[in-house]
């Protein structure tokens, strides 16, 4: 009795066969499908930069600086590079005081924690826009564009403050209950 | 009894008056005494050392503080690749001038380069002439700067980032009197309002 499994010995390995294969292969192929499903959609917008302005420079300045918050709601993510029309590069710069000495130091990244915020501003991280292509006036809006290791390129525009701005324009909602 | 009520009504007069009149007399005497300035920057201590400078400004001449005698002078060090302090505190001292009103004619601000490789004579010009068309933008050889600085106590060093350089340096601005003696310093967190209480009262003196 024991030999009986055997007598149909191509069958039972066939049946084996199907099943290991549907055992092995079917978690593979929805995870496949699932990822194809994902890859269609376009990346889930977890990252959002917002305040991001900047200051009017004066002629025979070569360098501005621009500064943002990014709003993380996904997994962690980091902040690669900066790019701007209006400079020739763009450097991610920290800002600390060292013995009485103001030091500036390029990063090569940033990150950015999961559900978390980063914020970049006058005193500590700050975006440079080195050897400026035109000099930064005040009421204008200059492009920059965040490039995130995962959430790719966000666009952004701007805002051009007056010289002697140390802080984020007035949120826009703000400003249009003023007005309203 | 009306004589006894008529007499205690005379002296409370009289006592009323004296008391009038030596708080009128205190008046006096208080808004015509001088008193101490009280500097809401930090005082350079009496009898410190005193600094000096030897520098060149956008025209090429050779400058020292003796030529600014008669006015009170406010000194700040920086470069112009500094994106964050340096325009920050020269449009401060920009605002200032604007509160002075009249008493600015007695107030001269000057910027020193820490960076003279960079910073020419033009952009010094055109860069300090943007925040206030009185600054004076001054340079020299290397070793003029490290001595100016060094007579002011002023901390920089150049640090080397691959092919470019940044500049640490130390953010106080220097007040000196019409004497040309160093009196103040101030830190960036000093407000607007602060460096024009004290540079109309040194003005003043």
């Amino acid at each position: 009795l024991p030999q009986e499994p055997f007598s149909g010995l191509s069958h039972v390995q066939e049946g084996f066969a199907m099943k290991s294969f549907i055992r092995r292969c079917l978690p593979l192929s929805v995870a496949f499908l699932a990822t194809m499903a994902l890859a269609a959609e376009p990346p889930s917008p977890s990252v959002a930069v917002t305040r991001a302005w900047s200051r009017a420079t004066v002629p025979g300045a070569s360098v501005g600086a621009a500064y943002f918050e990014v709003i993380n709601s996904g997994p962690p993510d980091v902040l690669l590079a900066i790019e701007s029309p209006v400079a020739k590069h763009v450097e991610m710069h920290s800002m600390t005081m060292n013995a009485g000495m103001m030091q500036m130091r390029p990063v090569p990244s940033v990150d950015i924690p999961a559900k978390g915020r980063v914020v970049f501003g006058p005193e500590g991280l700050h975006a440079m826009l080195v050897d400026l292509t035109q000099p930064l006036h005040e009421g204008g809006r200059i492009p920059l564009t965040l490039v995130f290791r995962h959430a790719g390129r966000v666009p952004v525009s701007a805002v051009v403050q007056g010289l002697g701005a140390m802080t984020p324009p007035a949120a826009e909602g703000v400003t249009s209950d003023r007005h309203s | 009894v009306t004589d006894t009520a008529k007499g205690r009504s005379i002296a409370l007069i009289v006592a009323l008056c004296v008391v009038v009149a030596a708080a009128g007399a205190w008046a006096w005497r208080a808004s015509h005494r001088q008193p101490p300035v009280s500097y809401r920057l930090t005082e350079w201590p009496r009898g410190a050392r005193q600094p000096s400078l030897s520098l060149v400004d956008v025209d090429g001449r050779q400058r020292t503080l003796a030529d600014y005698r008669g006015r009170v002078v406010v000194l700040f060090f920086g470069y112009l690749r500094c994106p964050n302090a340096c325009p920050a505190e020269l449009f401060k001292l920009a605002l200032v001038m604007k509160q002075l009103g009249p008493v600015r004619d007695r107030v001269q601000v000057l910027f020193v380069t820490l960076d003279p490789e960079r910073d020419t004579p033009q952009l010094l010009r055109s860069y300090v002439g943007a925040f206030d068309s009185t600054f004076i933008g001054l340079t020299g050889t290397p070793d003029q700067i490290a001595k100016a600085a060094g007579s002011f106590s002023v901390a920089y060093e150049k640090v080397n980032l691959g092919d470019d350089y940044a500049i640490d340096h130390s953010t106080e601005t220097y007040v000196l009197d019409t004497g040309g003696r160093l009196r103040l310093f101030g830190a960036m967190d000093e407000t607007v309002s602060d460096f024009t209480h004290d540079l109309a009262a040194l003005a003043n003196e």
